[in-house]
């Protein structure tokens, strides 16, 4: 019991700190970071995308918690003063910003990723959530496990095959899809990344960064890894049984985790999270992106695992503040156990009316064809499949909007959408929350 | 909007043209699975006593169910976990369509009614005209110097027209201070009783070497017994097993011994780790073949050469050091005059293997994953048809740990039957009955 208490006082001290440090942070920003309207969107299984947009906005939501502190001015004169400032932002970072980045983007890839993928497969997610970052460090020091979450199925049947790959890899998925909607959200704000995003980019192209690249298959490290369990489906998927296939597939996935890394937006975020917040205590950073008559542009690259290995696309975007966004990609595919690539555009809030915009998507492939409730097929045929959808947005005052999206594909592999074919979407709010 | 689509843009957008013409005329080619379910149907609809106990071997014209039954004052035998006295066994014979042909109950001869414990082998085969029922009798005893030791011998008796004729005891197959296994061949006018005979160690030293007997006696309804000789059918000490083709083995378990007909026409012989194909005469046909692992199925083809179907985890075999991966079933060749596996080929994850038979160059194989019987279909290369077939959810037996967790899981017993051409009959025996499910399996 005094052991309860002691945490308790410590408990408190630590929160009261924070709204000091928090308070001590806040200062008049000549210049902050435009904010997106938050997408509260669902469909009927919650699926990758429509759970990615949902939890983006909660974590932003979440994120704006220095709205409701009060604003205590410390002047960052002399060296006390900047210390003290220093000190505040590293404990802010570390209490608040970091955990909420961290519960977002693991909130992402198990709910979002795991949970959506089994969701429409017809299996049935549980989730177990570990404090996260500092927090499990303070209450949970015994604590070795090395995840910060897990997702487990309930289902009478086998979770094998391609059921297995397509729900091991959602959780990766999910956080890459984040990506791609913080990317989004960059060009249209003219290169301006808030501190949240900053973070949440950072989080989430580094998911499970150390096991791409250290890691070599199925016994190398524990069998809750994401990344080593990839590598087992991936052997399953092309009968690479010999310890020799484990290793070739192991190396070109290391190899081609580096296409992940050589993002310029991922350094903008690391950089930006350190000097620009840490250091200087700026809201956000603004990447110097090039622009071209009137629009922003950037040139991603995006990596993505698919059933059949990892892929490697190249986004071009190009975006104005008046929100629209037109993204045209290219992808291929790198494993080596089969042919795979495609192309496709995005285009959104183009507006029609003063009240309704209106957005679609464009995506063909030829990939291996996808064979959910076969076992073991080693040989397969390649198929050709397209997505098409539109988007809608109509508001109806200042603030609310309604939001969707309407689309149909063919069954295959596309990074954030249903692998089945069939119609698909979602319906939620837009709020224009400045 | 003063956004202006880039070139790349109409690119993309042609080529998405193009694959969706590409989807519309239909130009890819959807997967067929090239295996499937033509016919199932229960040839026994009640169940028999527990799979364990069930017997399924091939015969000379199908496939022979058998299993024994206790009707007067069963009691538990504590050795063997089975209820005893045998008092009869129920024999249901089918033909090579899977068709049910006959259905009988075999009296158990006298002596094996009054048994109540130390049976083992316990079984029937089915002649022309007549069954003949085997057992083993074994007694163990504690010797002076405080070791148990355990005699064994082979008894059998013919039963014709529901009479039990006076019980044979082939004194071959016998032994003292040792374990004996038999495996009993019908061969239609007469029958053929391999035996294995493992010598109990002089000194009880760990891992100590001893040399089994392999050898085989021809009874006939008369009451002849004669004393094959089969120089061929031998076995290296004991502890010489494993390493076989560079697979690290578990040792072979004592006293393996199978015998039966064999889709060739031959009886197949395995035991030790290896397998042989010999005549009726007992002329070593082929073999012996060392198995990759002690449970490998040998399927001979009238070639010579022969294809060899294992389950093996990557634990096991030293390709990973998680001993919790799924088990690999793979496919391997044994070209003639050979005496080891060529090849191997996966075809399959997450398997036991129940049964395996080979018509031409189709290899079938009947395997379990997941609690479901698969079928999985080769070439003797290796090369996999397609993906695997379910063919039904498994009932297994076995205990449960008090947590609810299955342990010492034992599978229905299976026999696959290749017809050639893409045809085969998979028999299964379990709760549910005796069933019989035909598979075809096209380009």
């Amino acid at each position: 019991m005094a052991s309860e208490r002691r945490w308790i006082r410590a408990a408190r001290a630590v929160v009261a700190g924070l709204i000091f440090f928090v308070a001590a942070q806040r200062r008049a920003q000549a210049q902050t970071p435009p904010r997106e309207p938050l997408v509260f969107v669902a469909d009927p299984k919650m699926g990758v995308e429509t759970s990615v947009r949902s939890i983006d906005s909660l974590g932003r939501l979440a994120s704006r918690y220095e709205d409701v502190f009060p604003t205590v001015h410390i002047e960052e004169r002399g060296f006390p003063g900047k210390l003290l400032r220093f000190v505040g932002r590293a404990a802010q970072l570390a209490f608040i910003d970091e955990p909420l980045a961290e519960v977002t983007t693991t909130l992402a890839h198990e709910a979002g990723g795991h949970g959506a993928r089994a969701r429409e497969l017809g299996f049935r997610p549980t989730f177990l959530f570990y404090l996260p970052g500092v927090y499990r460090l303070i209450f949970a020091p015994g604590d070795e496990a090395s995840a910060s979450a897990f997702t487990r199925y309930r289902t009478a049947g086998m979770v094998e095959g391609e059921k297995e790959v397509i729900g091991t890899l959602g959780g990766v998925e999910a956080n890459y899809v984040h990506a791609w909607w913080i990317n989004a959200r960059v060009v249209r704000g003219e290169g301006w990344t808030n501190k949240s995003d900053l973070l949440l980019y950072t989080v989430a192209k580094l998911m499970y960064a150390d096991s791409f690249l250290t890691v070599r298959g199925r016994g190398d490290v524990e069998r809750s890894n994401d990344v080593a369990s990839y590598i087992g489906s991936l052997q399953d998927f092309s009968n690479g049984w010999r310890s020799r296939d484990r290793d070739q597939i192991a190396r070109r996935l290391r190899i081609g985790y580096i296409w992940n890394l050589a993002d310029p937006m991922l350094l903008n975020a690391v950089y930006g999270s350190i000097v620009s917040v840490l250091a200087r205590g700026e809201p956000g950073r603004k990447a110097p992106l090039p622009r071209w008559r009137g629009n922003t542009l950037l040139v991603s690259p995006r990596f993505a695992l698919t059933p059949f290995g990892a892929e490697h696309a190249l986004d071009l975007f190009a975006g104005d503040a008046n929100g629209r966004l037109v993204d045209v990609y290219a992808r291929v595919g790198s494993s080596g156990l089969a042919s795979y690539y495609g192309a496709g555009a995005r285009i959104l809030g183009l507006p029609l009316t003063n009240r309704f915009a209106l957005g679609m998507e464009l995506d063909v492939w030829r990939q291996p064809e996808l064979l959910l409730d076969e076992h073991a097929v080693f040989d397969r045929p390649s198929r050709v499949g397209v997505n098409a959808g539109v988007y809608g947005d109509v508001r109806l005052g200042d603030v609310l909007s309604i939001t969707g999206k309407l689309a149909g594909k063919t069954s295959g592999y596309l990074m954030g959408q249903p692998v089945g074919a069939g119609p698909h979407g979602y319906l939620g709010v837009s709020l224009a929350w400045r | 909007m003063r956004l202006r689509t880039p070139r790349a843009a109409l690119a993309s957008g042609a080529l998405l043209l193009v694959g969706a013409a590409d989807v519309a005329t239909g130009c890819d080619h959807s997967y067929a699975a090239p295996c499937r379910v033509s016919s199932r149907r229960v040839i026994a609809g009640e169940a028999a006593p527990v799979a364990t106990e069930i017997s399924l071997t091939r015969s000379r014209a199908g496939v022979i169910a058998s299993w024994p039954i206790a009707v007067e004052g069963p009691s538990l035998d504590e050795t063997s976990g089975r209820l005893l006295p045998v008092t009869a066994f129920d024999v249901v014979q089918l033909d090579e369509s899977g068709a049910l042909s006959a259905r009988s109950r075999v009296p158990a001869p006298e002596a094996l009614r009054s048994r109540r414990g130390g049976v083992g082998d316990d079984g029937v085969v089915v002649e022309d005209g007549a069954f003949l029922v085997h057992w083993v009798e074994t007694t163990t005893a504690s010797e002076g110097d405080g070791r148990v030791r355990t005699s064994a011998a082979m008894k059998a008796g013919y039963v014709v027209a529901g009479t039990p004729l006076p019980v044979i005891a082939p004194p071959r197959a016998a032994c003292e201070r040792c374990s004996l296994r038999i495996a009993v061949v019908s061969l239609g006018a007469e029958s053929l009783a391999f035996y294995r005979i493992d010598p109990q160690p002089d000194e009880p030293v760990l891992g100590a070497s001893v040399t089994p007997v392999l050898g085989a006696v021809r009874i006939r309804r008369d009451g002849t017994i004669i004393d094959e000789i089969a120089p061929w059918l031998a076995l290296p000490p004991s502890s010489a097993d494993g390493d076989v083709g560079g697979v690290a083995s578990t040792s072979a378990r004592r006293g393996d011994l199978f015998a039966g007909m064999g889709g060739s026409g031959g009886i197949d012989v395995v035991s030790g780790g290896r397998a042989w194909r010999t005549e009726a005469s007992l002329a070593r046909a082929d073999g012996p073949v060392l198995l990759p692992r002690p449970s490998a199925r040998v399927v001979w083809a009238p070639s010579g050469e022969s294809s060899v179907v294992w389950t093996v985890s990557p634990s096991e075999d030293g390709r990973s050091a998680d001993t919790g991966e799924d088990t690999d079933l793979f496919l391997g060749r044994v070209p003639p005059g050979s005496a080891g596996v060529a090849t191997r080929e996966r075809i399959s994850w997450g398997a036991r293997l129940l049964a395996a038979d080979r018509r031409d160059d189709d290899v079938g194989m009947l395997f379990e994953s997941g609690g479901r019987t698969l079928f999985a279909a080769a070439d003797p290369h290796g090369r996999k048809r397609g993906g695997d077939l379910f063919v039904r959810s498994l009932a297994r037996t076995g205990e449960q740990t008090s947590s609810g967790a299955a342990v010492a899981i034992s599978p229905d017993p299976h026999v696959l039957l290749a017809h050639g051409e893409g045809r085969f009959i998979a028999i299964a025996a379990g709760i549910g009955g005796l069933t019989s499910t035909e598979i075809r399996c096209g380009e």
